[in-house]
């Protein structure tokens, strides 16, 4: 708990930088074609991903829908997830597209809480919002995409993935979404 | 085959006795836990699953402001208080004028007749006034040039002690290290000094570096073992500065093998630099009056972790070592062990809020379900996560008493 309140405190509270570290995955698609986005992170099945709600029920993605999902960890920026909330709600999305908020907590049931009632304010714009544990037996999202800072952005369409990396997000220094995200949204939402 | 000398054996039981004893004596002082009792529990039946929650304990007096508290259509700010001794209940009114904004809920500090807020949003100070049941705004505090007083606490006779340590990012030219006497009746510094803080980067940690009692404000050193004693003039009154071997050898560990000041390197890569030395260097973290003649110094260490730290009591008068030492002292109860309201570790870590006067802890925590029986930790924490599945936290305020250590 308190590892979490100063991790969250620290990464919340300054400002956002982009990592070397991190892979750059994404770059190596073509973005324009949906179709053609048979990549690297294509052969990752979250079909069978399990999710926490709320109320601790488990609930897989909906086959039918298509989804925007955000990923966050205690490694993040607060301005990021307002700007990505801001982005979200003015795209005129098709009915079937779905935003979830997938955050990954300790699984008791006060931290599952206190981070619905958080995530809930950071972006009130998302339709669900749904929880990981760190002690999963289960291999997380963030595992499979091997998420150190957060926000990430994944998109599943019809069985395919696109993996948005943290680091290309945001046109930095500004919090602004980057073109390259833009386009791949948008020909996600096609 | 020779047998043993009864006679003998009888003869050499009470000396060995006496050295077994001797012996017992002296590793007691290195493993004895400093432990504390759990004392009276109050609860505020005030929501706290938004943990946002501003917080200042006068011993035996707690004053609290919680999200419920704050109305932004009227601007009026409800103080809420409780004095631990008497059971009173009661709450004031403070109306916050436009100009001061209010995005968090904002620091207090208050005596009986002057309240002092810091806004969170450009950490500018406050006064207001008491009248009756209102605390009435009088006017913003004007600090000098380049010096913060985020935080603030009551002296006496209407005398504030603010105090701001921190790494200020390089564009900000604020000081890093602030430590001020407000006058709250005349509305004027007494005084602003700077003292020396070296390896200020530790200052994105949790940190209690500054402590008062009723004559003394003591002031420990973010790394090194160091601690200074001000009186309420902010004069230098002595120091703690142990050179024993222990001390010495601990103190050398304690050399940051990078840059710390935020003159040279970005604070957050100095956070991510940090945070993966965190646990290794032995440093002062937390200090605390126990009473007017005792200070509990918490220290982190190499290999100690989260749940153990290095406590030391220390008789103000008499500075050339500490009255009680504990290398390994618990301050969280491990799973597997047994968590026993007569013997808790101190909640330094585990409270949101915390003042200690004449040996009693006063804490302010935004939980509230607490066990008053002898029971295993794991035990607990699954009776506490059913016990959330189905009821939302409350803030509550519990008192600790730790046992009075023996000064020469």
């Amino acid at each position: 708990m308190t590892l979490y309140i100063l991790f969250s405190s620290l990464y919340f509270l300054v400002f956002p930088f982009t990592n070397p570290g991190l892979t750059n995955e994404t770059t190596k698609v073509n973005p324009d074609v949906w179709k053609n986005h048979l990549r690297s992170d294509s052969f990752i099945d979250i079909s069978n991903t399990q999710f926490y709600t709320n109320e601790n029920r488990l609930e897989r993605l909906n086959e039918n829908n298509n989804y925007i999902l955000i990923l966050k960890n205690t490694r993040g920026c607060a301005d990021c997830f307002k700007s990505i909330n801001n982005y979200i709600r003015n795209l005129k999305s098709p009915g079937n597209i779905r935003t979830a908020l997938i955050s990954l907590v300790d699984s008791t049931s006060l931290e599952r809480k206190r981070n619905f009632y958080f995530n809930k304010k950071l972006m009130p714009d998302i339709d669900e919002y749904l929880f990981q544990f760190i002690t999963s037996d289960d291999q997380t999202l963030f595992e499979q995409f091997k998420t150190k800072y957060t926000p990430e952005i994944i998109l599943v369409k019809s069985g395919n993935i696109i993996h948005i990396p943290y680091p290309e997000i945001f046109e930095f220094p500004s919090l602004e979404i980057s073109t390259a995200t833009s386009k791949k949204v948008n020909e996600f939402l096609k | 085959m020779k047998q043993p000398n009864k006679t003998n054996c009888r003869r050499s039981l009470p000396a060995f006795c006496i050295i077994l004893l001797l012996s017992s004596i002296c590793s007691g002082q290195d493993h004895t836990e400093l432990y504390c009792i759990a004392g009276k529990k109050y609860t505020t039946g005030k929501n706290s699953i938004s943990e946002s929650f501003s917080s200042y304990i006068s011993p035996p007096v707690v004053y609290y402001i919680t999200d419920e508290d704050w109305n932004a259509e009227s601007r009026d700010l409800s103080l809420n208080m409780i004095n631990t001794e008497s059971g009173k209940k009661d709450s004031f009114i403070l109306h916050i004028p436009t100009t001061i904004i209010i995005n968090e809920l904002p620091d207090i500090s208050l005596n009986s007749d002057y309240l002092i807020l810091t806004d969170d949003e450009q950490f500018s100070l406050y006064r207001f006034k008491k009248s009756g049941k209102q605390f009435n705004f009088v006017n913003e505090i004007k600090l000098p040039e380049k010096c913060s007083g985020k935080n603030v606490k009551y002296l006496s006779k209407n005398k504030f002690l603010l105090y701001c340590f921190y790494n200020f990012h390089p564009s900000d030219n604020t000081y890093n290290s602030n430590l001020g006497i407000y006058d709250a009746e005349k509305d004027s510094i007494i005084r602003f000094i700077h003292p020396e803080m070296p390896c200020i980067g530790f200052s994105h940690f949790p940190k209690e570096w500054l402590t008062n009692n009723d004559n003394t404000i003591a002031l420990a050193s973010p790394c090194g073992y160091k601690i200074d004693f001000y009186n309420f003039n902010l004069e230098l009154k002595g120091s703690i500065n142990p050179q024993t071997s222990e001390i010495k050898n601990y103190r050398s560990i304690d050399k940051i093998s990078f840059e710390t000041s935020p003159d040279f390197i970005h604070p957050k890569l100095l956070i991510e630099k940090m945070l993966l030395l965190k646990d290794t260097v032995s440093r002062i973290e937390k200090i605390y009056f126990v009473n007017n003649s005792t200070l509990l110094v918490s220290s982190t260490g190499k290999d100690l972790g989260n749940d153990q730290r290095r406590i030391d009591l220390w008789d103000i008068d008499h500075k050339l070592k500490p009255v009680f030492c504990n290398a390994k002292n618990r301050i969280e109860v491990p799973v597997n062990d047994t968590l026993d309201p007569e013997h808790l570790p101190i909640p330094i870590n585990s409270c949101d809020d915390l003042e200690i006067k004449n040996n009693i802890i006063y804490a302010f925590n935004n939980e509230d379900y607490i066990s008053d029986k002898k029971i295993k930790m794991s035990d607990f924490l699954q009776l506490k996560n059913q016990y959330y599945e189905t009821n939302d936290p409350i803030y509550s305020i519990q008192q600790f008493i730790l046992p009075r250590i023996p000064v020469h």
